[in-house]
């Protein structure tokens, strides 16, 4: 019995002098998904925080969310995060998942400078993923159809990576900071807007000194793509007996490097192989069951892919 | 009170010792020309057969019956006992016999004439089935060891009745199978129930309270029933059958977590679907005990693990709401358990009432009037609809009081509290025993003839047992 008592005592003791300190309420945070970094007036950054609003009332059909952006000024990005909580909820950076760099911040700052306060951060999900834009960041989280969230429909967009080769795996926070570490370039996915719509367009490369390098265009991504064999999926539109056809890429099953050293001269062999499909021929005696047909199909499609490398390497 | 040793009995000494006792009927009648009369408790006794005895011995009283061995022998059908002093007239009396005392005599005839108060065998109505058999234990003892007996047609198997109560008056009945049994196990059970025989046991859940390894735990470490199927079942498993007369659920000691999950349709059906429908009962109880916890720990404490998108359903529910999550549970948990326990009070058609009252109205109100989210409501519908498909009912019990232990916990310490708790909740399981065998076995995992009939089913062949 004494026990029991000693026991109750203690569970009491326990929930009146802990409390629930650590804990805070999901509807008094601001739900935080996305950031936007863009240069200020003097020598300052513009941050946009883009928060999820939660469908206010009970009512039986869910509203989508709706969003609110706060952009404030300021000289580091952490001062950024806490400006916000003078006007908003406590930021709460556990659903992040979209960091946006305009294309003008990486020309002055290095890379590793800007996302440095999000690998530090304990909040920010090392599965965050980061794009670079051609147009101001704030603008482009402010655009899109009403109802959607831009944060959330960029971060979708970059899933396709299984239909189109036009662009780039999506490369998160941690494997920025992993790419930053090692000596060498790596490419961003780039994002603008066409017509008040958000597309994925081209990639920004940061060269060893996480330094902007320079921008592709979402062909020359495309290209990037056959040469590193990041193809999950795309098409690849050639002409054939005067018709068009396009042969849909499944997946890659063969790739060599071959390096040879020629009197100063080094030659960078590639070879690639993938299984494709023959997706559609407009060519009105089409004979997709002949494999004869098919390999008349394959030359051509190789020789338009080949075509499109030579350009790329010649870039 | 009573007169001590042998003497002849008298009327009015045994009128004195029945007085104020209503239903205790005295009969006049004359028998070898003597005044002679039959006592009784009115109603206990066949009273049929009795009016048709007294009618005979009357009328063939004249040229039949010459001396007392006659009269002896004109009731040796029924006769039970003679009893010779007064104690013993009444002990008989009171256990439902017919006395026939003649006057000036030393003994009474004690006549058996019962007419059984037992109501007839029906369907089990706390553990159904939708396959399988539909007869259950009733509260006659006797009856119940005459349909094991008639069930199992098995010598070995063995009924050891065991006097308890103030004045031993009620009968236990340990029923086991001699072959399985272990012995060890059948002599601590015996001695168990050898410890509380002065107790008066009015159920057989008084008796599981008297002889259960501990008190302090909230699941039962003995498994009742009243399917008969359950009874036989276990009996074959080498376990021990406890059965107290008056109350139809059967105890079978020893027990353990993976028993208290199984219902008997599991091997009714077939094995896939029964496997499936015992996972389901395992998740089930995870999700009565953690649900509310988690989900607590989730919106007050780690919110970064909830997905984007329902977090915002949960923010936008809860936006009005006053309470903290822990409260809004409480709230919930608590009237659903009230309905609950109200339920069972009322009569049935009550009853419904209330759960549609409890269901649709406080629900619904409760959500309108935004004193709870309607997550909460979901949370808290699902943790009862799943504590309810624990097959033994005082085993899901335990859970049921369990879960407010892990939403307290969760309030405090978020989801770090709630692993807690499911640590020490898994080290209380395991460290419980029945009759001193672990109470939560997994060394059936690597037991290759046992695995086949532990968390899954798997199909038997004939032979191979």
């Amino acid at each position: 019995m004494k026990l029991v008592v000693h026991l109750i005592g203690l569970f009491v003791a326990i929930s009146l002098l802990s409390g629930c300190w650590d804990s805070e309420e999901i509807e008094d945070l601001s739900l935080l998904v996305g950031v936007g970094i863009d240069l200020g007036e003097d020598d300052q950054l513009s941050l946009t925080h883009q928060i999820l609003l939660p469908a206010s009332g009970q009512s039986a059909e869910t509203p989508a969310p709706s969003y609110e952006n706060a952009t404030v000024l300021a000289r580091t990005v952490h001062d950024a995060i806490r400006e916000v909580a003078m006007s908003k909820n406590v930021l709460f950076a556990n659903q992040q998942r979209l960091i946006i760099i305009n294309e003008n911040v990486l020309k002055s700052l290095p890379l590793d400078a800007v996302i440095n306060q999000f690998i530090k951060d304990n909040d920010t999900r090392r599965s965050c993923i980061i794009m670079v834009s051609k147009d101001p960041a704030e603008q482009i989280l402010s655009t899109g159809e009403d109802g959607s969230v831009p944060s959330n429909d960029l971060y979708s967009l970059s899933e396709n990576i299984s239909a189109t080769s036009k662009i780039l795996p999506s490369i998160t926070l941690g494997q920025t900071s992993a790419s930053l570490q090692a000596a060498g370039s790596f490419a961003i996915q780039s994002v603008s807007i066409k017509e008040k719509m958000l597309k994925l367009d081209g990639a920004g490369v940061i060269n060893n000194h996480s330094e902007l390098a320079g921008m592709l265009t979402a062909d020359e991504v495309s290209y990037m793509n056959w040469l590193e064999g990041n193809i999950e999926g795309g098409i690849i539109v050639g002409e054939h007996k005067g018709k068009r056809f396009s042969v849909e890429v499944i997946d890659q099953t063969n790739k060599e490097i071959k390096t040879t050293v020629n009197d100063s001269q080094v030659t960078i062999d590639i070879s690639t192989e993938y299984n494709t499909r023959l997706s559609e021929d407009w060519y009105s005696n089409e004979d997709s069951f002949s494999s004869s047909y098919l390999k008349e199909i394959e030359k051509a499609a190789s020789r338009t892919a080949g075509r499109d490398y030579s350009r790329q390497i010649a870039k | 009170m009573f007169n001590k040793g042998k003497r002849t009995f008298t009327e009015d000494s045994l009128k004195a010792l029945t007085k104020n006792q209503d239903d205790i009927q005295f009969t006049e009648i004359t028998v070898l020309s003597r005044k002679a009369f039959f006592i009784f408790v009115n109603g206990v006794i066949d009273y049929t057969e009795y009016w048709k005895l007294a009618q005979d011995l009357t009328s063939s009283s004249s040229d039949k019956i010459h001396s007392y061995d006659d009269l002896m022998h004109f009731f040796q059908p029924f006769l039970f006992n003679v009893a010779h002093t007064e104690k013993e007239l009444m002990t008989e009396l009171f256990d439902g016999k017919i006395a026939l005392v003649l006057e000036g005599k030393q003994e009474a005839l004690l006549l058996n004439l019962p007419s059984s108060k037992t109501r007839s065998f029906a369907e089990p109505t706390t553990e159904r089935v939708v396959r399988g058999p539909k007869i259950s234990l009733i509260e006659s003892l006797s009856d119940n060891i005459a349909l094991i007996r008639q069930s199992t047609k098995d010598q070995s198997t063995v009924v050891r009745k065991i006097k308890t109560g103030s004045e031993e008056k009620k009968e236990i009945a340990v029923i086991y199978n001699k072959n399985l049994a272990k012995q060890h196990l059948v002599d601590e059970v015996l001695s168990r129930i050898e410890k509380v025989k002065k107790e008066d046991i009015l159920d057989s859940g008084v008796l599981e309270e008297l002889i259960e390894d501990t008190h302090y735990t909230p699941f039962p470490q003995i498994q009742n029933t009243e399917r008969l199927d359950k009874v036989l079942a276990s009996l074959k498993e080498g376990r021990v059958g406890i059965i107290v007369d008056g109350s139809p659920f059967a105890l079978i000691a020893p027990t353990k977590v993976d028993m208290l999950l199984q219902s008997p349709d599991d091997y009714y059906e077939r094995w896939i679907a029964g496997s499936f429908l015992r996972l389901l009962r395992y998740i089930s109880v995870f999700i009565t005990v953690f649900l509310s916890a988690i989900y607590i720990s989730l919106v007050s404490f780690n919110s970064g693990m909830i997905p984007t998108e329902l977090a915002m359903t949960i923010a936008g529910t809860r936006q009005n709401v006053p309470f903290p999550p822990f409260i809004e549970a409480i709230i919930m948990e608590l009237t659903i358990e009230l309905l609950r326990e109200a339920r069972v009070r009322l009569p049935t058609p009550v009853g419904q009432t209330i759960g549609l009252v409890g269901g649709v109205i406080i629900g619904q109100a409760a959500v309108q009037a935004n004193l709870v989210s309607s997550i909460m409501v979901i949370i808290v519908s699902i943790t009862t609809i799943t504590s309810f498909t624990v097959p033994q009912y005082s085993f899901g019990l335990g859970f049921r009081a369990l879960r407010f232990g892990a939403m307290g916990i969760a309030a405090i310490l978020g989801l770090y509290g709630t692993t807690l708790f499911f640590i020490i909740f898994i080290t209380h399981l395991a460290k419980l025993t029945s009759f001193n065998e672990p109470y939560l076995d997994l060394r059936q995992l690597f037991n290759k003839k046992k695995q086949r009939d532990f968390l899954i089913r798997l199909p038997k062949k004939a032979g191979n047992n």
